[in-house]
């Protein structure tokens, strides 16, 4: 893809949060939990894991309400077939179509934060049953042999957050390319991640997802690596995710 | 949230009654879980089109086209997502990267070839969509690459 701007200038970014040296971390077998790095690591707290703020299918206006007091990052899924949906959101509510499944998760897309890279394993590990850490919902068994059942479960890992970037990072001289407010980021971690893209609009008060096949406003330009998005109502967001840290399966399919 | 779990603060910040931006970790809200140990949460799938798939029989239909069927190995609807990047010699429109579904090939409003990723209570789904109408050129996809990125999650879509 062509990206149109060439010479945007990425948001600032103030020093990555680094891994915190307090909280709970546990490596795998043989690796030295003090020194070994997060690659070797079974689960870490300081990990910038997404949790699962709030969820449900959306009523007959297209809404529910999450109730976290901040617009948080957001998917989606259609009832029948399950394709992805991308909602819209504000502080109180998430909007999509009636009948579509919304998660929102603890991510408040209104705040810069940028997370130190850490590369995952690039080899498959083996799951060892013998040892870790897990924590049941309430009222679940901690016996369960259903993830589902645990808030937190060392067997189990999540997307983690690479970076939030908003119009209060952007930088001034973007306007004078772009003709327009415009936020940018480019990422450093050599592979395309995940981005999405969210405007403020100021008629419906709440922040809009933002496409990329879109001929209409707003619209993300994205290649996974270089990300930028122009809004008029004063606030934007980017948000871009990373791969957990367990190393992928491959599937070769001819079709 | 009920009286149990676990809180980390920042150092120096009280972990009894912390603001927010001061945990460094909280349970209070369940993780979104990917489960390491299956071979299909964190999965590459990688699309070779050797074949164009059939446009529509009848001008101004959507010709759907199941590319790729496996199991995720749960008995409901589990929650995923997909990324894709496309890889094609084609000069007409097409998406290079996407999340959820993507333009595989367009030349105008009359037509399209799109990818995109669903679940049933048993598999994770790839399709390919075509539409034309009279107005429109077919899209052929052959020697055509789409490398998707899937997770699944251990998560249901409630329904």
């Amino acid at each position: 893809m062509a990206l149109p701007y060439t010479n945007l200038k990425d948001n600032s970014t103030p020093n990555p949060i680094a891994r915190q040296d307090v909280g709970v971390k546990l490596s795998q077998p043989f690796y030295d939990v003090n020194t070994t790095s997060d690659s070797n690591l079974v689960f870490s707290s300081g990990w910038p894991s997404l949790a699962v703020a709030a969820s449900g299918i959306c009523d007959g206006s297209g809404k529910i309400a999450h109730n976290l007091g901040f617009p948080p990052f957001s998917l989606g899924w259609a009832n029948t077939p399950a394709t992805m949906v991308f909602p819209d959101m504000d502080s109180t509510y998430l909007y999509s179509n009636p009948g579509d499944y919304v998660v929102a998760y603890d991510l408040d897309i209104t705040k810069d934060v940028d997370y130190a890279y850490t590369a995952a394993s690039s080899v498959v590990q083996p799951y060892d049953n013998g040892y870790g850490i897990k924590m049941a919902i309430e009222g679940k068994n901690i016996d369960s042999t259903d993830l589902r059942d645990f808030i937190v479960h060392s067997r189990a890992q999540s997307p983690l957050v690479l970076a939030v970037k908003t119009e209060i990072s952007a930088d001034a001289a973007n306007v004078a390319i772009a003709g327009s407010p415009t936020i940018q980021y480019t990422n450093k971690v050599g592979y395309q991640t995940w981005v999405f893209g969210y405007v403020y609009l100021n008629a419906s008060s709440r922040y809009a997802f933002a496409p990329m096949y879109s001929q209409a406003y707003p619209r993300l330009f994205t290649d996974g690596i270089k990300s930028y998005l122009t809004y008029f109502d004063n606030k934007a967001s980017l948000v871009i995710l990373r791969d957990p840290m367990f190393a992928p399966t491959t599937r070769s399919v001819t079709y | 949230m009920a009286d149990y779990g676990f809180l980390t603060s920042l150092p120096g910040k009280d972990v009894l009654h912390p603001a927010i931006g001061d945990l460094v970790v909280s349970t209070k809200y369940p993780l979104a879980k990917l489960d390491s140990s299956t071979s299909v949460s964190f999965q590459n799938v990688n699309i070779f089109f050797a074949h164009d798939p059939p446009e529509p029989a009848m001008l101004g239909n959507i010709q759907t086209t199941l590319i790729d069927s496996f199991p995720h190995g749960y008995k409901y609807k589990p929650r995923f997502w997909a990324l894709g990047t496309l890889s094609t010699a084609a000069f007409n429109y097409h998406q290079d990267y996407f999340i959820g579904s993507g333009i595989l090939s367009a030349h105008t409003t009359s037509d399209y070839a799109q990818i995109y990723v669903n679940v049933d209570s048993t598999n994770v789904n790839i399709y390919v969509d075509k539409f034309l109408d009279t107005f429109g050129t077919a899209n052929d996809l052959t020697a055509t690459s789409v490398k998707l990125r899937v997770y699944v999650f251990v998560e249901d879509v409630g329904y």
